[in-house]
């Protein structure tokens, strides 16, 4: 029992951080899918879900959820609107690949410098969803991480429902495996890619709100969920939403196993391997398949 | 027409020979630091628009070659010109690492790939810390020293130096361009699957095309440190990052002296913007942005549509010859 105690603890942590980091992960997944394009900013709009529930809650005085929900509608906002002034003209390039990463760099660039030259660079940081713990014998969660897999869990079986069972999510899954067939029999691509960049923006911005309490609030964040939201699509392969999720459990419980008994530091390295060994067996990723 | 471009680059090369001698230090730091930057610039263009592999590892290899040759000379005391072939072989390495799994990908994959590998490297950077100083930086590199001439004591040593390995390398490049290799790269680029039918190997040109691209970058990278005095994980770092993107992206994607133009330009700005403080990585941000919308084909291109009909009749002189 002794020995199992870390274990368990571990394997509870994984969890949560593998439902976590599906969320975070799965509007990089849905863009790809729907619009054949790496969406760079998505970090910015994770990094930028924890920034507005911070700037309704801290200095506007909202109420937590108000302030929440208020960020998440303007992260969907934004989504239109960067959809229909940047990417709108753009899509219609042969070289549209490489055009969106780079675009969408600047963008990210953008938005993460933004925060600091409107409020100042001070550290920023927001409330847990619920504070406290659960101990029941030996094990020990915090509400938060309760409120993070309930939410995550929420989050993506409803996810999954509007796919399988609403006529956009319908069309979203028929442009994902074939554009030009979705395009005959009349869906209207651009209205649809222009929704999903907002839902992925809104998905990454609650990702950000429940990631917050466990960082800080600053750009670098960004960049550095970024890099794990990368590893953990590829990983998975580009577009497949099961394999997102399937390797964010994976991702998740490796990070809590390599946090508890090598240290935090050595997380990345071990996500990169693990990528790369991966990538020899499996050119495409767990589910992934050529574009 | 070939007389005419000749004399402008005679000219060029007379100006950037003579200029360490009017320009003052200031200009002759950025002047080093634009040779530095252009030769990284053209070394990412040859991999990402001329064999059209969506790279990002190139500042990856950059550090991979300062850390390389600054790790050697420090700890075994190795003359710091070796240090440059070491730092170009280190980077080569890391080039052929990289390269093995993206052998297999394609498009996006690789780029996604390169992201994660430029962002593991300060990782191993922090964890090796006892050598390499970790965020502090590497110092304690020695400096040259060529026919008894000290590089320490002025800037003049380390511009000629710069700008030796600014024109090798640009020729070199120029010479792989216009070679088979060159050839092969933008054929496998513009249709894949004709070139691979006619026989040209893919996965054997794309670990050639990762090789010379890092060992380039390797060197400069060796070279930069020793300017510069400190090696440090800061030149991963997003904003120069964005700057080296900015160059290619200016220059213009697969147009070899539009980069080099870029790189000046961007490092010249760059400079210039330093007082902008915090609103200086949205002012690089906006003109990636805008520089892609407005100007698809960056400078090079902005420049070719200007001697558009000058050069076809160029093309068609030397078909005739």
């Amino acid at each position: 029992m002794q020995i199992m105690t870390p274990i368990i603890n571990a394997i509870i942590s994984g969890i949560v951080l593998g439902a976590l980091y599906a969320v975070m992960s799965m509007g990089l997944t849905l863009i790809y899918g729907v619009g054949r394009m790496f969406n760079f900013a998505h970090g910015a709009f994770i990094f930028w879900g924890g920034y507005f529930t911070w700037f309704f809650y801290s200095k506007s005085q909202l109420h937590y959820s108000i302030a929440i929900v208020l960020g998440i509608v303007i992260l969907f906002l934004l989504g239109l609107i960067i959809d229909r002034v940047m990417l709108y003209s753009l899509r219609k390039k042969p070289d549209f690949g490489i055009i969106s990463v780079l675009v969408t760099l600047g963008l990210a660039i953008i938005m993460g410098n933004a925060g600091d030259v409107i409020f100042g660079t001070r550290i920023k940081t927001i409330p847990k969803v619920i504070d406290g713990f659960l101990k029941v014998g030996d094990f020990t969660i915090t509400y938060h991480d309760i409120a993070t897999l309930v939410i995550s869990v929420v989050i993506l079986l409803s996810l999954e429902l509007f796919l399988r069972k609403t006529t956009v999510g319908t069309a979203l899954r028929a442009i994902s495996q074939d554009s030009v067939g979705a395009k005959i029999v009349g869906i209207n691509l651009d209205r649809l890619f222009a929704f999903t960049l907002a839902l992925s923006a809104a998905l990454g911005g609650i990702s950000g709100v429940l990631l917050a309490p466990r960082f800080f609030i600053a750009p670098f964040v960004g960049w550095e969920t970024l890099f794990k939201a990368v590893v953990i699509v590829i990983f998975g392969g580009l577009g497949s939403v099961k394999g997102t999720l399937l390797s964010a459990f994976i991702l998740g419980t490796l990070e809590a196993f390599v946090s508890m008994y090598m240290g935090m530091f050595w997380v990345a390295p071990m996500w990169f391997i693990l990528l790369v060994a991966v990538l020899f067996i499996r050119p495409k990723g767990l589910f992934g398949e050529w574009a | 027409m070939g007389d005419y471009r000749k004399i402008i680059v005679i000219l060029l090369l007379l100006g950037l020979l003579s200029c360490p001698w009017f320009s003052g230090p200031y200009y002759t730091h950025l002047l080093i630091i634009s040779f530095i930057w252009a030769v990284v610039a053209s070394a990412w263009n040859l991999i990402m628009g001329y064999a059209g592999i969506y790279s990002f590892a190139q500042l990856a290899f950059f550090t991979v070659g300062a850390y390389g040759a600054g790790l050697v000379e420090v700890w075994l005391k190795v003359s710091p010109w070796f240090g440059l072939l070491i730092g170009g072989l280190a980077s080569a390495f890391s080039g052929i690492i990289i390269a093995f799994p993206c052998l297999r990908l394609k498009g996006l994959y690789i780029c996604l790939v390169t992201i994660a590998f430029h962002q593991v490297i300060p990782i191993f950077i922090k964890l090796g810390a006892k050598w390499t100083g970790g965020d502090v930086g590497l110092m304690g590199m020695p400096h040259y020293h060529f026919l008894g001439y000290h590089f320490g004591d002025s800037k003049m040593g380390y511009y000629y130096l710069g700008l030796f390995l600014f024109l090798l390398f640009h020729i070199l490049i120029y010479k792989i361009i216009r070679s088979d290799i060159g050839l092969a790269f933008v054929a496998l680029r513009d249709s894949e699957g004709f070139a691979e039918s006619l026989g040209v190997d893919r996965q054997r040109f794309n670990l050639i095309v990762f090789v010379i691209s890092a060992f380039i970058t390797g060197v400069m990278g060796a070279f930069y440190i020793h300017y510069l005095k400190v090696a440090t994980p800061r030149t991963l770092e997003i904003e120069i990052f964005a700057a080296a993107i900015m160059m290619v992206v200016i220059g213009g994607l697969g147009r070899f002296p539009g980069v080099i133009l870029g790189a000046f330009f961007v490092t010249f700005v760059d400079e210039w913007l330093r007082t902008a403080g915090l609103i200086r990585p949205i002012i690089f941000g906006g003109i990636i942005i805008v520089s892609i919308m407005v100007f698809p084909r960056g400078l090079g291109g902005l420049v070719e549509s200007l001697f558009q009909s000058q050069n076809l009749t160029s093309v068609e002189s030397s078909e005739t010859k």
